[in-house]
This record gives C-alpha cells, structure tokens and sequence, in this order.
C-alpha cells in the first residue's frame, strides 16, 4: 500500500507542467532518433547527457527516461515501413513487420507493434515501481564485496551474451577496464597511466567515451560506408491501438514477450536487441504458427515488440539499487544521475525518495506519452525519409563536440572524444565489438572501487569474496557464466577458409 | 614456413590491430612501475594493480589471437540462410556477439563497402573543428564544419548548405549560449568581435 501512494506521489511530481513537458520533448526525440535509420537513440541520448547538466536531476531522468522509452519503440516505425531497423532492437520487427507492410497490411502492423511495445513497457514500469523497492532494502544488506561480485558478474554477463566474440569481447572490456583506471586510484589516490599530463589527472570521463564511440564512431562509419542518403516511403504509415478482442488475440505472444523482456532486462549489459531476439527465437519455437514465422504472422510481430519495450524499466532496477546499468540506455541515464551528484545504491531509495518515485512515475507516463507521439512521428515518417541523413550527421558531429566539451569546460575533452571516435570507427570495421569496451570504463573503477575497499576492511583477505553467502552465490553465478562462454570455445573448431 | 606466417598476416585483416594493441599495452606496462610479487604475495593489493592486470589481459587475448590465427587461418561469419523463409533468431543474437549487448549488433562488411577517404575527410574536418574553435569561436568554426561535413557527405546544393550551416548554428548558438547559459568559446582578436555581433543579432546579448 505504501508503495503505492508512493507511486502516486511520484506521478504528482512527473505531472509538474515543467517535468511533464520534458518528459515530452524527450519522448518525442528518442522516437524520432530511433525512427531515423543512421542514428539511434543511445546516440541522441549520449549527446543530450551533458545538456541535462543545466537540468534538475528529477528533470534530467525524467528527459533521457522518455528518450530512452521512446527511442527503444522508434526503430520499428523505419522496420515496418522500409525494412530498414532504426536500432538494432529492431531488427526482428523487420522480419515479420514488414512482410504485413507488403501485404498492404502496414497500419495493422504498425498498431500491433505499438500496443504490444506500450503493454510490455508499462508492465514493466509498473514492475520498476513496485520491485525496485524491497530490492533495494535487501540490498541495504550488502557490503563492498558483495557489491563488487555484482559489478563482476554485470563485466563477465556481457562475455557470456558474446560467446562466438569470446577473445575480442574479453579484449575490448580489458581495454574499457584500462582506460577506466586512467586517472587517480580509488583508494591511495595515486596518478596512474596519465603519462605527466595534467588533464588526464581527473581521468577520462566514461560520457566522452560513450559520445566518441557511439556517435562519431557511428557517424565516420556511416559517412565512409556506399548507402543510400535518403529513402520513399510508400505504405501507409498510419497507426492505432488494438481493439480488446485483436488485444485478447495476441496475448499469448505479447505476454511471453513481455516477460522475456522484464527478466532480460535486469540482466546487466543484455538490454532491449537481446530481448527483443530471444522473445523472437521463443516465440518461432512454441507458437502453433511458428513455422509461418518470416511471411507476416502477426505473433511473430508482436513478441518482439513487446519484450524490448519491456525490458526499459527493468533495466533500471540494477541501476537504481546497485548503480550497474540494464543497458546502454540505463548507462546514460546513471551518468546523469552521477553527473549532478547523486550515487545510486540503496541509500537513494530512503535519501531522496521523491526522484525515485518521480522516475518510477515518468516511466509509466513516459509508456503512455509514446503513444501518442509514435502515432504522430509515424505519420510524418514519409517527409522525414526524405532527407538527407547527411544533414543528421552534420550536427551530430557538432553536437557531440560540444556534448564533449560541455562535460568539464574542458577542450582535451574534444580531442579525447573523437580520438574515441576513430577507435570506434576502426573497430566496427575491424569487427571489435564496442559494448564491452563501454561496459568496461563505466564499470571498471565501480569494481576496482569495490575490490580495494572489500580487501581494505577485511585485512587483505582475498577469500571473502567466497566466504560471504551472497558474494559467493554471485561469484559462482559469474564463474558459470564464464565457463558457459568459454567452454563451446575451446571445443569448437574454428572453421578453416 | 615465412611464406605460411606472412600469408597468414596478410590474410587476416585483424591481426595488425591486434598487433598494434599489444605493443601499445606493451610499452604502457613497461612505462608503469614494475609488478612486486612479493606485496601481492602477501595480499597487498597496490595502486597500480589493477591497471597492470588489465593490461596484461589485453596482451593475453591478442596473442590467443595471434596464435588461433596463425594456426588455423580466418574463420569467416556469415549468416547462413536455411530452408524456412524466417531467420533464426539464435543464430543472430549468436553470431552478433556480445555487440548485442548496449543495443548494437555488427555488420557484415562487403568489398567496396567502404570509402576511407570519406572516413579520413571527416576526421580532419573535425580535427579542424576542434582546432578552430579556440581561434575563431564557435560560431565561424561551427558554419565551417558543418559545411565541410556536408559537402563530404555528398551534398551539393549551394542554397541547402547555406541554409542548413546558418540557420542550424544560429539555432544552436541560442540554445546552448542563452537556454543553457554554457560558456561557449568566442575565440580571439577580430573573431572575438563577430562573435560578440552575431550573438547581439541573435538576441542573445
């Protein structure tokens, strides 16, 4: 019951004229971004991160909350219509959505896509509002080696999601785990791998590494890559919410999707591409149609949709009680929170209760405000397709400049982002995978933080870390998680050319 | 035997960045202080360990690399097409890797695909950009860049890039200087004083 007026609390303040409007434009953008093929909304995201700065932390979250909503469910409207997904997440609606947009069926298909994207994002908003909680009570229970086997398993999940990519996975964390020692020690303070130079004193901002990689990164590569700068749009782009009965229809496929995506969602690192292709995968294999999957089933739609808006809210309750992102998203949403000074953990949940619930409640708005402004995007889709993204590029690049130089006032800044920027490039082309390499700098002085002070408050004993009941539950959930990624690896026989 | 090394080398795009990542994290660890078995012998875990750990992580995975690839030769992935009309779903989220994870999933590059040329024009344009935003002030060097990008991006619409380099810094100028109050820079000299008049235009001061 408590938690429910809570809830209602929060929605009192995600309903202030201010916070309601940001919540808006937010949503707005992240639709639009993640409709544009080009740019996705982790990028629209990840440059808007040093803008919220000016922003009250409540306004901040409750801006990249909506982009974050938003942007999961904008690539459908590009993958229905065009067959292009405008995020990765949205690939799998590509593979039935547009089969129904052929069939001259794209209005159908769009609202299948929204209903079932709205259910499986309020569901898991509500679970967000209602599970966060005693979560993080229990979680009050936890000391820095628990802490730290948690961040450990959130490092080696991701290994575990990329095992085909196993070495090149292991090497791009190592690298993010580097770059995220640069700087000043957690414990002693001392510079290591600054090489004399001043400005890397303080470190390397894991927002410069995020606006390097995923934007400039993504834009040198879309900029040198042989594709098309603009698209026709032919279908109708038109879109509604189901009727109950079409609703009733669908609710074997929206509900496993629903609740593949909530429970993907808290696994750190996954986020809304890899619950978005499981609930695919699922689905194909236990719907009585599953065989038709490809020509335009409209379960085959409709899963998908639903697990990946469903794992948004999810994805912030290890953010919010531990302060280990669910995903991309997440990520950039917990450098807002540290960038106006506000540790996530536990503490938050009694310290500043009505930013909490404020976030849980714009979550829920957010889902219902995405609604509406899909319908209206999707609907204009037409005339944005048919401009050049080479104009989009333009001022991603700009902005991601001046994203980077608005972290600290500071122009290495700069150069440190698109230096970033042309790792980035180079390691899509090289086929480096770049997410672990992320989830290396925001987690690696989380985890060496944790290590030191565990081994610190209890007299250099390596052991604690399996001598504690939950760090050790978590530790061994990681080393299975390892051994689950490593070991078709050593058997496997590299296929020769 | 050199002929099947060098081969080898040639035929696997990813080894010189491998190689280049191992020197580099090479040199790095021979930079930092020296490894003291005896301290860490004793459970003291120094300043300087988890970095050098790291390190010497990266070194391990390039030379498993190194070595998988110089026995065994490229294992190409592609995405195989099976009889039914709808892809395995699996099969993606397996060979997209842990790219999957932060929402990103790799592409399959195809010869030709890539103009590196463009890639290179970009980055000096920005390199540029950067370079000359402390001398000449946001305002100029953003019209400039902006232009520059667009012009590598294959437009070539005199009234487009026009519009769309002016009317897109101005509208960022007075979003990022007077909504957001950041203290862009104004450059020096003579760019200091158009600056100054472009943001009076503006209304901005």
């Amino acid at each position: 019951m408590d938690a429910f007026i809570n809830v209602l609390g929060g929605l009192g303040v995600a309903l202030q004229p201010s916070n309601f409007a940001i919540l808006t434009i937010g949503v707005l953008v992240g639709v639009l971004a993640g409709a544009l093929p080009g740019i996705s909304f982790v990028n629209a995201m990840a440059m808007s991160l040093p803008f919220t700065y000016s922003m009250p932390p409540m306004m901040a979250m409750v801006f990249l909350g909506g982009m974050y909503v938003g942007g999961v469910f904008g690539g459908s409207i590009s993958s229905i219509l065009v067959n292009i997904p405008g995020d990765p997440d949205s690939l799998p609606s590509c593979w039935d959505g547009y089969p129904i947009t052929k069939k001259g069926g794209s209005v159908r298909a769009l609202s299948i896509a929204i209903t079932a994207s709205a259910i499986g994002g309020l569901f898991s908003a509500m679970l967000l509002a209602f599970a966060a909680p005693p979560f993080a009570r229990m979680a009050l229970t936890l000391d820095q080696p628990e802490f730290f086997a948690a961040t450990f398993l959130g490092l080696v999940s991701v290994l575990a999601l990329g095992k085909s990519n196993l070495v090149l996975s292991l090497m791009s964390m190592f690298i993010g785990l580097v770059i995220g020692s640069v700087g000043a020690d957690p414990l002693y303070g001392v510079q290591r791998l600054t090489f004399g130079l001043p400005v890397l004193g303080s470190g390397i901002d894991f927002v410069v590494v995020m606006i390097g990689l995923f934007a400039i990164g993504e834009v040198l590569d879309a900029l040198s890559a042989r594709r098309a700068s603009s698209f026709e749009v032919k279908s109708d782009a038109r879109m509604r919410l189901l009727s109950l009965r079409d609703i009733w229809k669908l609710r074997g496929s929206i509900g496993r999707g629903t609740g593949i995506g909530s429970l993907i969602g808290i696994i750190p690192g996954a986020g809304a591409t890899v619950g978005a292709l499981v609930a695919y995968g699922i689905e194909k294999q236990v719907n009585k149609r599953g065989h038709l999957f490809g020509t335009g089933i409209d379960d085959g739609l409709a899963a998908p949709e639903a697990s990946k808006n469903a794992t948004t809210g999810t994805a912030l309750i290890p953010m919010l009680t531990l302060g280990i992102p669910g995903s991309a998203g997440a990520a950039i949403m917990l450098a807002a929170l540290m960038l106006h000074g506000v540790q996530p953990g536990p503490q938050l949940f009694a310290k500043d209760p009505q930013l909490i619930y404020g976030i849980f409640a714009s979550f829920i708005l957010a889902n219902v405000m995405m609604i509406v402004i899909s319908v209206l995007v999707a609907r204009s889709f037409g005339t944005l397709m048919k401009a050049d993204v080479t104009v989009i590029y333009a001022f991603i690049i700009v902005l991601s400049v001046v994203g980077a130089f608005g972290v600290r006032n500071n122009i290495t800044d700069v150069y440190l982002c698109i230096g970033f920027g042309i790792l980035g490039y180079f390691m899509k082309r090289y086929g480096f995978p770049t997410a672990p390499l992320v989830l290396g700098v925001i987690l690696g002085p989380l985890a060496e933080g944790y290590f030191m002070t565990s081994l610190a408050n209890y007299n250099n004993d390596f052991s604690i870390f399996f001598t504690r009941p939950v760090s050790a539950a978590l530790m061994v959930f990681a080393l299975l998680f390892v051994v689950w990624a490593v070991f078709p690896n050593i058997w496997k026989r590299p296929a020769s050319k | 035997m050199a002929h099947f090394i060098y081969s080898r080398l040639r035929t696997r795009a990813v080894l010189f960045p491998v190689l280049v990542i191992a020197g580099t994290t090479a040199l790095m660890f021979v930079i930092a202080p020296g490894v003291n078995v005896d301290a860490i012998s004793r459970g003291v875990v120094g300043p300087t360990t988890w970095p050098k750990v790291m390190i010497m992580g990266i070194i391990a995975c390039a030379i498993v690399l190194l070595v998988r690839n110089l026995l065994t030769g490229i294992a190409s992935r592609r995405l195989r097409t099976e009889s039914s009309t709808s892809p395995n779903a699996f099969r993606v989220l397996d060979t997209a890797g842990s790219a999957d994870s932060f929402e990103e999933l790799p592409r399959e590059v195809t010869p030709g695909e890539y103009d590196n040329r463009k890639a290179a024009l970009g980055i000096l344009a920005m390199l540029g950009y950067s370079a000359g935003i402390p001398v000449t002030g946001f305002a100029p060097a953003t019209v400039a860049c902006i232009v520059l990008l667009l012009l590598i991006g294959g437009l070539r619409k005199p009234v487009t890039i026009g519009l769309v380099s002016i009317l897109g810094t101005s509208a960022m100028l007075y979003l990022f200087v007077k909504v957001t109050a950041m203290p862009l820079n104004r450059g020096v000299g003579y760019f200091n004083d158009l600056n100054l008049m472009i943001y009076r235009i503006l209304g901005i001061y």
